[in-house]
Parts: C-alpha cells; sequence; structure tokens
C-alpha cells in the first residue's frame, strides 16, 4: 500500500503530473464557470488535447477537468443563481440567498472546504475499495461481464431523470452507433457504407462534442443565459465561517460525503441525484428546515461534498470494472482505449502508475482547486462577465481543430456536425441523451463477452444462472424492468389510482 | 383527434423516429451473416438491436398514445444560428485539407460569428485572426501536431 502511495504520489508530484492536473482543473474551473456549458460539454471539449499526451497524464488532466468543472459550476451557481453545471444546481437554492444576503464569500468558502472535504474522503474509498473489487473481478467470466454490463445500462436508464424507456432507447441507438466499424471476429465492416474512414469506429469525440458541445455552444450564440453579477467586493476576511459557522457545516459535509460516496460508485446514478438527495436530507433532519431556502449553510454544504465525493467513487467501477457508471466514465474510458489501455480488473496490475497516479493526482488537484478558488474568485467573478458573442466562435475554432487533430479525418467533423443536428432534435423530443454514450461504450463489450459465452457454453442460457455472481445480476436486471413494468401496467389497469 | 395526436406530437414523432431507425438498422444489417446461436456471426446482435429498437419505438407510440398531452423541449437555438455554424463547420471540413490550418480557422470562425445577433464586421475579423493563430499555436507548437499552417 505505502509504495503503491509513493509510487501515485511520484507520478502526480512529477513536472508533467503537476502541469497537466494544474491545467486540467484550471481548464474545468474555467469553462465550468460558465453557465450555459456544463460539464459533459466542458470535458468534450476539452477531450481532444487529452489525446496528444501519455495516457497516464491524459486520464489525470481529464479527471481535473472533470472535478474542476464541479468546483466551477458552484461559482456561477452562488453568484448568479445560474448552475453552471447540473450537479450545481441544488447549490442555487441556498448558495444565491447567501450571495444576496452579502455572504457570498462565506457560501463560496464553505463551498471549496466541502468540496475539498468530499474529494480526499471520496479518493480515500477510491484507493482502498478499488483493489479488492479488481480481484474479485479478476474472477469474473464472460458471464459475468455480460451480466454486469447489461445491468448497468438497464440500471442507468431506468434510475436517470427522463423517462425510463426513452432512456432504454437511446442506450440502444448507442449500442447501435457503437457497432459501425470492422466486426472484429470476422472482419466484416458493420454500417460502414464503404467509407474507410469508419472502418475503425465512430469517433467518440466527435459523437460526445456532437451531442452536448455543440447544441450548448450555438444556444449561448445569441447571449448566454444573463444574471446579475455582486457588485461589491468578495474579501478574504468576508469569507471566513465564524465557529458558529463551522459547526453549522461540518456533519452536513460528512453526511454529503456518505451519500455522494454511495451514490457515486453504482452505476447510472452519480452527482446530480446526489446533490438532490443531500440536500433533502438536511432539510429533513435539520432543526431549523426553515432556514431552508434562504442561505442555510448546510444546503450548500451537503449537496457540495456530496456532489464532489460522487466525482471520486464514480471511479471505482471504473477503474476496477472497467465498466463505466455514467457517461462522463464512458469517456474517460474512450481515452484509455484510444492509448490502448484495455479497460478491466487487470488496470491496477499492468498500468499500477496509472491508477496510483490518477489517485495521488485527486488529492495533488483538490489542494490546487483550494488554491486557486479561494484567492482568485474576484477573476472568476470577471470570468462571469465575458461577453458570449465573443466567446462561441472561439470555443467553434476550438472543437473544431479539436476533433480533426484527433484522427486528421475530415469525415469526422461532418459527424460532429450531424451528431450536433441530432442533439438538438432528441432535446426537442425530450430525450436524455447522457445513456447514449453509456451504450456506445459498453455496446461493443457486451457484444465481445456474450459472443464468448455462447461459444463457451454452446449456446446454453443456464450458465448465466449457475454462476452465483452473475446470477445475482440477471436477477437484478430482471427487477428493475419489472418493477418498472408492473408500476406502469398498475396504473394501466387501475387509472383511478394513479391519479389520487 | 387532431387535437388528441399535436398535443402528443413530440412522443409520436420520437416514437415514429425509432421504429424508423431500428428498420433502416435491420435493412442494412439484413446481409451480415447471422451465424448460430453458439456462432454468432457479425449479424447476430445488429439485428437483436433494431428488432429492439422497432419493438420500443412500438411499445412507445402505444404508450404515448394513452399518456398525459406533452411538449417540445425547451431549449431550442435559434434556427438561423443552427444554419450558420453548420455552415463555419462545412467550410473548416473543406479548407483544412487544402489550405491548411490557420485559413481554416479563420474563414469558420469568421462565419461563425455572424451566428450571434450582435455582429461587428471589424471585431469579428480581429477574433478570427487572433484565435487562428492561437489555435495554431496550442496544436502545432504546443501538442506538436502535423498540421499544415498554410497551403495553396
Amino acid at each position: 500500500m505505502i509504495e503503491n502511495i509513493l509510487l501515485g504520489l511520484s507520478v502526480a508530484l512529477s513536472m508533467k503530473g503537476l502541469f497537466y492536473c494544474g491545467l486540467g482543473v484550471l481548464l474545468g474551473t474555467v469553462v465550468g464557470v460558465l453557465p450555459g456549458l456544463g460539464t459533459m460539454a466542458t470535458l468534450a471539449m476539452l477531450m481532444p488535447i487529452t489525446y496528444h499526451i501519455d495516457p497516464n497524464f491524459a486520464v489525470i488532466m481529464l479527471a481535473g477537468i472533470y472535478y474542476g468543472a464541479a468546483y466551477g459550476g458552484s461559482t456561477a451557481s452562488i453568484l448568479l443563481n445560474l448552475p453552471g453545471t447540473v450537479t450545481s444546481v441544488v447549490t442555487t437554492l441556498d448558495g444565491y440567498p447567501m450571495a444576496q444576503q452579502g455572504k457570498a464569500g462565506l457560501a463560496l468558502f464553505i463551498t471549496a472546504i466541502a468540496s475539498f472535504v468530499g474529494s480526499m474522503i471520496g479518493a480515500v474509498l477510491l484507493a482502498v475499495l478499488t483493489v479488492p473489487l479488481a480481484n474479485i473481478a479478476m474472477k469474473f467470466g464472460p458471464q459475468e461481464y455480460t451480466a454486469l454490463m447489461v445491468f448497468g445500462l438497464v440500471a442507468a436508464s431506468m434510475l436517470s431523470t427522463g423517462r425510463p424507456l426513452k432512456s432504454l432507447i437511446i442506450v440502444f441507438v448507442g449500442m447501435l452507433l457503437g457497432l459501425v466499424g470492422i466486426d472484429m471476429n470476422s472482419g466484416t465492416s458493420r454500417y460502414t457504407f464503404n467509407l474507410p474512414e469508419l472502418f475503425d469506429g465512430l469517433s467518440l469525440v466527435a459523437i460526445a462534442l456532437g451531442l452536448f458541445g455543440l447544441p450548448e455552444i450555438i444556444t449561448t450564440a445569441r447571449g448566454g443565459p444573463e444574471g446579475k453579477v455582486t457588485e461589491e467586493r468578495i474579501t478574504l476576511r468576508s469569507m471566513l465561517p465564524s465557529r458558529a459557522e463551522w459547526r453549522e457545516s461540518a456533519w452536513p459535509m460528512l453526511r454529503g460525503t456518505g451519500i455522494g460516496s454511495f451514490f457515486g460508485a453504482l452505476p447510472g446514478t452519480g452527482g446530480m441525484i446526489a446533490t438532490f438527495i443531500s440536500y433533502a436530507v438536511e432539510k429533513r433532519i435539520s432543526r431549523t428546515p426553515e432556514k431552508f431556502g434562504h442561505g442555510a449553510i448546510a444546503g450548500v454544504a451537503s449537496p457540495e461534498a456530496a456532489n464532489n465525493a460522487a466525482v471520486q467513487t464514480a471511479f471505482i467501477p471504473t477503474m476496477s470494472l472497467g465498466i463505466p457508471g455514467d457517461a462522463v466514465m464512458a469517456m474517460m474510458l474512450g481515452v484509455l482505449m484510444v492509448h490502448g489501455v484495455i479497460p478491466g480488473p487487470q488496470v491496477i496490475t499492468e498500468h499500477p502508475d496509472l491508477f496510483w497516479g490518477l489517485v495521488a493526482s485527486f488529492v495533488v488537484g483538490n489542494i490546487l482547486l483550494v488554491g486557486l478558488n479561494i484567492p482568485l474568485v474576484g477573476l472568476w467573478v470577471r470570468l462571469l462577465k465575458v461577453p458570449y458573442h465573443l466567446l462561441y466562435p472561439i470555443m467553434i475554432a476550438f472543437v473544431c481543430v479539436g476533433i480533426y487533430s484527433v484522427r486528421s479525418s475530415v469525415l469526422d467533423i461532418y459527424i460532429l456536425l450531424g451528431a450536433g443536428i441530432v442533439g438538438i432534435v432528441l432535446k426537442l423530443l425530450r430525450f436524455e441523451l447522457a445513456t447514449l454514450l453509456l451504450g456506445f461504450v459498453l455496446g461493443p463489450m457486451i457484444e465481445e463477452n456474450f459472443r464468448r459465452t455462447m461459444t463457451v457454453t454452446n449456446g446454453d442460457f443456464s450458465s448465466f444462472l449457475d454462476r452465483p455472481i452473475a446470477a445475482v445480476f440477471v436477477f437484478g436486471t430482471l427487477a428493475i424492468v419489472g418493477f418498472f413494468v408492473i408500476r406502469y401496467l398498475m396504473r394501466f389497469i387501475m387509472p383511478a389510482r394513479a391519479n389520487a | 383527434m387532431r387535437t388528441h395526436i399535436s398535443q402528443r406530437l413530440p412522443d409520436l414523432v420520437g416514437a415514429g423516429l425509432v421504429t424508423a431507425l431500428g428498420i433502416f438498422a435491420y435493412v442494412q444489417g439484413a446481409g451480415y451473416d447471422m451465424g448460430t446461436i453458439r456462432e454468432m456471426g457479425p449479424g447476430y446482435f445488429p439485428r437483436i438491436l433494431s428488432v429492439g429498437l422497432i419493438l420500443m419505438g412500438l411499445l412507445y407510440a402505444f404508450v404515448a398514445w394513452r399518456a398525459e398531452p406533452v411538449s417540445f423541449g425547451e431549449e431550442r437555438p435559434a434556427p438561423l444560428s443552427v444554419l450558420i455554424i453548420c455552415a463555419s463547420l462545412v467550410v473548416f471540413a473543406l479548407l483544412i485539407e487544402r489550405n491548411g490550418l490557420v485559413p481554416a480557422i479563420f474563414f469558420s470562425t469568421f462565419l461563425s460569428t455572424f451566428a450571434s445577433d450582435k455582429r461587428h464586421i471589424p471585431t469579428a475579423l480581429l477574433l478570427s485572426a487572433l484565435t487562428a493563430l492561437a489555435c495554431a499555436a496550442i496544436f502545432v507548437w504546443g501538442l506538436s501536431l502535423p498540421f499544415k499552417y498554410f497551403a495553396i
């Protein structure tokens, strides 16, 4: 354990490690602060850069962008009442009232500390839980993988914010897009329309950027979301909480961390749900629930801790099993695969520098973030006033060059364009897009493991039930699907009761 | 009847698109070897997915028909902005191979500034030039990618 931590620190504290970690959190904060550009858009936009650096540092930088954006998002929530990211929606509920009462500095400080506490505990959980989980996963055969991945996809689509059937449809669309390219086993080209550029499959970056980045950038072209920035200067003195305020926020931070860690590690749930639940919990158990919504410190501390803990623990299934729990982790895996790192339990043993470097970089990155956020808050406030009509053309150019730089393929620009239009149309039709990337990355993996299972067992499905771990996931999947089918049928048979 | 359809239009259009995509994927994938359950060919999985999409599309239409009215999503960028940005992406794609990085970024950025309602040509020209130089610096010099700056 000690030598692993030392190994991780040697990667994270090397010149390059510090540079890419710092660059990641800085860029993440800058783009995360801008309202109108969510975490997904931020990550997708900056992802092409990470294709050109060493995988160890690519993951460090991408992770830095991710939690940097989570940090930055709350700044906009507090100062503008406009959440920079979906995970900071809850922060507006009490953060903005605090800012209106002249306590913006305090709210930002509590946010930074809560995020730091959540991240650190999340990182410890990641370091402690991943290795044992990977050891269990080492014994997994294709049956377990197939069952686990199907469970992950079903859970992600059923537990997401949209309607279950629509999310499942989107998962299928993602899997279908994942099939494009040459089939590894037979050499048949599928859905390539004889375009040689498609033989390696569709580009993950182009799709992610098209679906998440482009629509948001286009929307900001006609003036981004407007809000009033507080004019008063935020001094360091105004930021420091009093002893009572410390006491008021300490437990909420820890409770938030617990809730966030749990939901972050579950497939398909993640930060947003964790923030809502932790807010609801604090309000329920608070002795002064009437203060919530009018600037309760606990209402800022707990969701922020939850959000950041979830960011860290989301890496647990990704790094130990090679199975992403949400769209962000799907992108993370996509980057690893581009660098030739095959996701799975062997990653920790085969690339210990990658995993432990990442864990150590969480510590380094979060210290850097506290350093960035507390003294430089004035800078972020000014950033909120950047005119959008000067910003979006730069982003468009950056997106184009970024996409083109990945494979030097002009076709990828057209795929970006197509994915952007699809993204706009699907949003109009109220589809949730996050599960598409999950299906895109997991689809080919499910196909491969399912095919292998059928070859090994001579087409016998009972092997899914003979093996206990696989059986648990099969029954889990059936239980989730069954629950929603029964719920729908109940409404169908007894519409009166559903309305009551 | 007509109001019943129009009130559920987003869902019905969505269901129609999903079903159509499923049929398209099935027809396209019809030529791939299906194989057997023991030795699955490249056509097995595409067929599962496309049949799944068709069935879910039909189910979605059925569910939507009985469900409450829905409205289209709130987030809609202005159509003109969408068109201009798409055009600027096409400009980039057309110029990058033949003319190099700097002209491609310059012209696509310049075009994309028209998607805003605050247009100011001199500012746009300056912004495009700076963006082109900055991107060239980041990607060619910073990340040392083999791009051409200029080509005629």
